[in-house]
C-alpha cells in the first residue's frame, strides 16, 4: 500500500499560477467574510421576548436594632504624623457644655521636630526668638466664644502608644504663652517669652533636640466657664503652617510637629434628643444595626447603599455648630473561629450635608451583599458604623431611630435585576 | 497541494474569525433549541439545499448516507460561513443588523470499495442560538432617575457528529445508516448595563447542555439512460430518528471565570432533564444530464409539535403549558451548469460549475400563533483548481424570514459561504515489474 505523494518528476512542467479567477475568488470571499460590518442590535424583537422576570427593581432591607456599641480599635493614643498607620491630623483644645450630646474638655499635646533647615554650626547665641503657630481647621461649640488658650511645656516622657485613655493628662509646667482664638481665627500665634527662648536656646540649636524636649500642652485656662464655651482644632501639617517657629539670626525656621495627642473627656448628656441615636463620633462608640436579607434570594444585584437618615437640626442652633461626621467606615461583622472578624463594606460612609449618611462608592458593598444573597451563610451577624481614625473631632452622628420615622428610615436599598430564579 | 492547503487555511481561518464577529443572528432563534441549519454540502447549498437524491462523485452529501456509496477517492471538505441578518418589527421604528459566523462543515469520506461502499466521517452544527434583544429604559431608585439598558442574548447550539457507511446493492439501489451524535451547549444571557458606574452590571446565564445518539437511514435509486445515453434519474428518501437527549441545566450569576452557580429549589447546583427531538424525514430527486448539467428537488417535515422537554426552552415550557413550536416544512431546488463538463483542457471558467436555486420554509415555531415562512434564492459557483484536484465553492444565500406584522420579526439575511473540497487516492496498491 502506498499513499501518493503528489512528488514532480524531473522535466514535468512547472505549476502554472494560481488562475486568475480563482486568486478574484478568494480576495473576494476574504473581503466580504472579514470586512463584514457588525452593528449592536436595537430593540427589535422584543414582542417575542419575555422580559418580565429581567426588570430591574428596587427593594429596601430595614435596619434594625440600629444602637450604640463599643468600639475598642480606635487610635485614642499618640501619633506620629510620619507614621501613616496612627497618623493624627488634628489637635482639639477647648471646652464646651452642649446638655444633647454632653459636655466635652479637650487638651492637645504637640511634641516638635528640629527642623533639617538649621545650620550645623548655629550657635545658642543665634537664637532671636520663637513663637508657636497653629492652623485652626475646626470648631464645636458656640462659634461666638473668644476662646483663651495657655501654652505651657510638656514635663516627663510621653510616646506614641495608642493603649492610653482618651482622657488622660500629662503634668506640665507654668504658663508661658497665653492668646485668645476666635472662629474667624486661622493661623494662631503663641508668643514665647524671651527668658524661655533663651533658657532653651542650647536645646533649640543642639543635637539631642528631639529627644529630649517633650512639646507643649494646649489647654483653657482653670478659671474658664463654658458657657456653652467651644472646642476648636488645629491641623498639625506644617505644610498647613502649624510648627514652631525659630529665628536662628536672620532665618526663621520651621519646627514641624511630630507626636501628637488630644486628651478628650466627656459628660453623658442630659437632654439626649428624642428620637435619635445621638452618638459622638471617637466617643468609644460606635454605631451598630442588624438586616435580613433573607427575604431577597439569590437574586442579581447591580447596587447595594446604605442610607442612615439623621436629624440634620442638631448640627446647628443658631452660633452653636455640632458637626456631623462626614465620613465613615461600614464594617459587616460575623463569627469565625469562635473569633469576630470585621470585614470592610466601605470606607466612604459620607454625610450627604442634607439628611443622611450614605454609602458613595458602592463597589465593595455590593458585591458583599451579593455573596450573602447567594449563600445566606455568608451573612453578617451585624453591622458596624465607625468613623475615620487619625482626625480628632467632637462630631455627633445624629440617626433618626427606626421607629421614629418608619417612612423612609434607616435601611439598605438594594438594585435588583429581576428575581429570584425558580 | 499547496494551493490546497492555502485555501483549507483560508477556509478555517475565515471560519475561526467568523466566530469571533458578534456572533448575533435572528431573534427566532430563541425558539426551541435554536435556527436549525441544513448543510448536504457545498453543492446543495447553492441548490436551495436540495441533497436528498443529489449524488455525487467529488462531494459527499451529508444528508443521505445512502449516497456515501459514490465515492471514488478520498474526500475532504471544510467549509465556514458568515451570515448578516437585518430585523425589523412593527413595535419600533428602529432595526437591528447583526452578524454570525460558524464553521458550516468538516468531513472526510473514505472509499473502503470504491464507487460501491464508501464510510463517511462529519461534523456540523444541527443548530444556532445567536440573537440578541436591547431594551433601553430607567427605573426610579427613590425618586433618582438610573437608565440602563437590558440585554437578553442567546449563543450556542447543537453540533452532529456523524458517522457511517454508503453501500451499493445491485445497479440501482443504494442504502446507507450513520450513528450521529448529537452534542452542545444552550446559554441564555440576562445582561443588564446601567449608564450610572455606581451600578454594576449584572449577568445571569441559563446554560443547559444536552447530548444524545440518534441514527439516520438512507435510500436511493437510480435510473440511467432514459432520455439521454448519460442521464440519470435518482430518487431518495432519509429519515432521522427521534432522539432523546439528556439535558443539565445551571444557572449561573457573574462572568467569565468569575461565576457563581446559583442553587437550584431542592439545593442542588444543576437540574437534570430530558429532551426529545423529533424524527425528519426527507425526500428528493434529481436527473443527471450527462456532465454538463443537473437540476434537484428535495423536501423536509420535522414535527416539532411533538418536541418534549422537562426543562424549559424557547417557546416551550412544560410547567405552564406554553407551546409555540410547530412542524417544520422546507422545499427546495435548483439548477447546475457545468459548460466544459469534466474537459480537463478546457479553461478554468469552462470547467466551473454555476449554482442556482431556492427554497421555501416554514419554520418551527409560530410565536402568537402565526407560522413564520423563510423565501431565499441561492447560488453559487465552484472553481476546480486542475492540479490538485480541489474545488473552491463559493456559495450566497438571500432571502426573508417571517413579518414586520404584531409582534413578529421580518429578517432579511445573507449568507456567505466557503467551502474547500478536495480529493486524492489513497491507500494505492503497490504495482511492481
Amino acid at each position: 500500500m502506498r499513499i501518493a505523494t503528489g512528488r514532480r518528476w524531473e522535466g514535468a512542467p512547472s505549476p502554472r499560477p494560481i488562475p486568475r479567477p480563482v486568486r478574484l475568488s478568494v480576495a473576494a470571499a476574504a473581503a466580504v467574510l472579514l470586512l463584514s460590518a457588525c452593528q449592536d442590535p436595537a430593540g427589535v424583537g422584543l414582542g417575542l421576548i419575555d422580559e418580565e422576570q429581567l426588570n430591574p427593581n428596587v427593594r429596601t432591607v430595614p435596619v434594625t436594632a440600629l444602637a450604640e456599641t463599643a468600639d475598642t480599635t480606635i487610635a485614642i493614643g499618640i501619633a506620629a504624623t510620619s507614621t501613616s498607620g496612627a497618623i493624627q491630623t488634628r489637635v482639639l483644645a477647648g471646652r464646651v457644655a452642649d446638655p444633647v450630646f454632653g459636655d466635652a474638655r479637650a487638651v492637645a499635646y504637640v511634641d516638635l521636630l528640629q527642623s533639617s533647615a538649621l545650620d550645623s554650626g548655629a550657635e545658642p547665641g543665634d537664637v532671636v526668638d520663637a513663637w508657636l503657630e497653629l492652623d485652626r481647621v475646626y470648631a464645636y461649640g458656640d462659634t461666638t466664644t473668644a476662646l483663651p488658650l495657655e501654652l505651657r511645656e510638656v514635663q516627663g516622657d510621653w510616646e506614641v502608644d495608642t493603649s492610653y485613655p482618651a482622657d488622660t493628662l500629662f503634668a506640665t509646667g507654668d504658663v508661658l504663652s497665653t492668646t485668645t482664638i476666635v472662629a474667624s481665627d486661622t493661623l494662631r500665634r503663641f508668643d514665647l517669652p524671651d527668658a524661655w527662648v533663651t533658657a532653651n536656646a542650647g536645646l533649640l540649636v543642639g543635637d539631642d533636640f528631639d529627644d529630649d524636649f517633650e512639646g507643649f500642652a494646649i489647654d483653657v485656662p482653670a478659671s474658664f466657664v463654658a458657657a456653652p464655651g467651644v472646642v476648636f482644632g488645629f491641623n498639625t501639617f506644617a505644610s498647613e503652617g502649624s510648627g514652631l517657629r525659630v529665628v536662628v539670626d536672620e532665618d526663621t525656621l520651621l519646627f514641624p510637629l511630630s507626636e501628637v495627642f488630644t486628651s478628650i473627656a466627656t459628660d453623658p448628656p442630659t437632654m439626649a434628643p428624642a428620637g435619635t441615636l445621638g452618638l459622638r463620633a471617637g466617643s468609644g462608640a460606635a454605631i451598630r444595626f442588624d438586616a435580613d436579607f433573607s427575604s431577597i434570594g439569590p437574586t442579581p444585584l447591580a447596587r447595594a447603599r446604605v442610607r442612615l437618615p439623621v436629624d440634620a437640626s442638631l448640627a446647628r442652633d443658631g452660633a452653636f455648630v455640632r458637626p456631623i461626621a462626614d465620613r465613615s467606615f461600614l464594617y459587616g461583622v460575623r463569627t469565625v473561629d469562635g473569633e469576630e472578624t470585621r470585614t470592610l463594606l466601605s470606607d466612604n460612609v459620607l454625610y450627604d450635608g442634607d439628611d443622611e449618611l450614605t454609602v458613595v462608592a458602592t463597589g465593595t458593598l455590593t458585591s458583599q451583599v451579593q455573596s450573602l444573597l447567594l449563600d445566606p451563610s455568608e451573612a453578617f451577624e451585624r453591622y458596624e458604623v465607625r468613623p475615620v481614625a487619625g482626625i480628632a473631632s467632637l462630631n455627633i452622628y445624629p440617626l433618626v431611630l427606626p421607629e421614629s420615622q418608619p417612612e423612609a428610615g434607616p435601611r439598605f436599598t438594594l438594585t435588583l435585576v429581576g428575581s429570584a430564579p425558580e | 497541494m499547496r494551493l490546497s492547503a492555502l485555501l483549507l487555511a483560508l477556509v478555517v481561518s475565515t471560519g475561526v474569525h467568523a466566530q469571533g464577529q458578534n456572533n448575533y443572528g435572528s431573534i427566532y432563534s430563541l425558539y426551541g433549541l435554536g435556527e436549525r441549519v441544513e448543510f448536504g454540502s457545498s453543492q446543495s447549498a447553492a441548490l436551495g439545499h436540495a441533497a436528498t437524491a443529489l449524488r455525487s462523485g467529488t462531494y459527499v452529501n451529508l444528508s443521505n448516507p445512502a449516497l456515501w456509496s459514490d465515492q471514488g477517492i478520498t474526500t475532504f471538505s471544510a467549509g465556514a460561513s458568515l451570515a448578516t441578518v437585518r430585523g425589523e418589527d412593527a413595535l419600533t421604528d428602529e432595526s437591528s443588523i447583526g452578524t454570525a459566523g460558524d464553521l458550516s462543515s468538516l468531513h472526510l469520506g473514505i472509499p473502503i470499495l470504491p464507487a460501491r461502499l464508501g464510510l463517511t466521517l462529519a461534523y456540523r452544527p444541527f443548530s444556532r442560538v445567536n440573537y440578541r434583544a436591547a431594551i433601553e429604559d430607567s427605573i426610579s431608585v427613590e425618586g433618582d432617575m438610573a437608565p440602563y439598558t437590558l440585554n437578553q442574548e442567546g449563543a450556542g447550539g447543537l453540533q452532529q457528529l456523524s458517522a457511517g457507511l454508503g453501500g451499493k446493492v445491485g445497479s440501482f439501489l443504494q442504502l446507507g445508516a450513520s450513528a450521529d451524535v448529537l452534542f452542545g451547549s444552550q446559554e441564555l444571557l440576562q445582561r443588564t448595563d446601567f449608564d450610572d458606574n455606581a451600578f454594576l452590571e449584572t449577568r445571569q446565564a441559563r446554560v443547559t447542555r444536552l447530548r444524545g445518539i440518534t441514527a439516520t437511514l438512507g435510500a436511493a435509486v437510480t435510473a440511467r439512460n432514459l432520455a439521454t445515453d448519460d442521464d440519470a434519474l435518482t430518487v431518495a428518501a432519509s429519515v432521522r430518528l427521534p432522539a432523546s437527549l439528556d439535558g443539565s441545566r445551571t444557572v449561573t450569576l457573574g462572568e467569565s471565570l468569575d461565576r457563581d452557580t446559583l442553587r437550584a429549589p431542592d439545593g442542588s447546583l444543576s437540574v437534570d432533564g430530558d429532551v426529545t427531538i423529533p424524527l425528519a424525514v426527507r425526500g428528493g430527486v434529481a436527473y443527471l444530464s450527462g456532465l454538463r448539467w443537473l437540476a434537484a428537488l428535495d423536501a423536509s417535515y420535522e414535527p416539532w409539535s411533538g418536541f418534549e422537554s422537562t426543562l424549559p426552552v424557547g417557546g416551550y415550557d412544560p410547567a405552564s403549558g406554553l407551546d409555540l413550536l410547530s412542524d417544520r416544512f422546507r422545499v427546495g431546488g435548483g439548477v447546475e451548469v457545468t459548460p466544459a463538463g469534466r474537459d480537463r483542457r478546457a479553461p478554468v471558467l469552462q470547467r466551473s460549475s454555476y449554482r442556482i436555486g431556492g427554497y421555501a420554509e416554514r419554520g418551527l415555531y409560530a410565536p402568537a400563533g402565526e407560522d413564520v415562512t423563510t423565501l431565499a434564492l441561492t447560488g453559487g459557483v465552484s472553481v476546480p483548481n486542475r492540479l490538485t484536484g480541489a474545488r473552491f465553492d463559493l456559495g450566497l444565500e438571500v432571502g426573508t424570514r417571517g413579518s414586520a406584522e404584531g409582534v413578529l420579526v421580518r429578517d432579511t439575511f445573507f449568507k456567505g459561504t466557503l467551502t474547500l473540497n478536495f480529493g486524492e487516492r489513497w491507500f494505492v496498491r503497490r504495482r511492481f515489474d
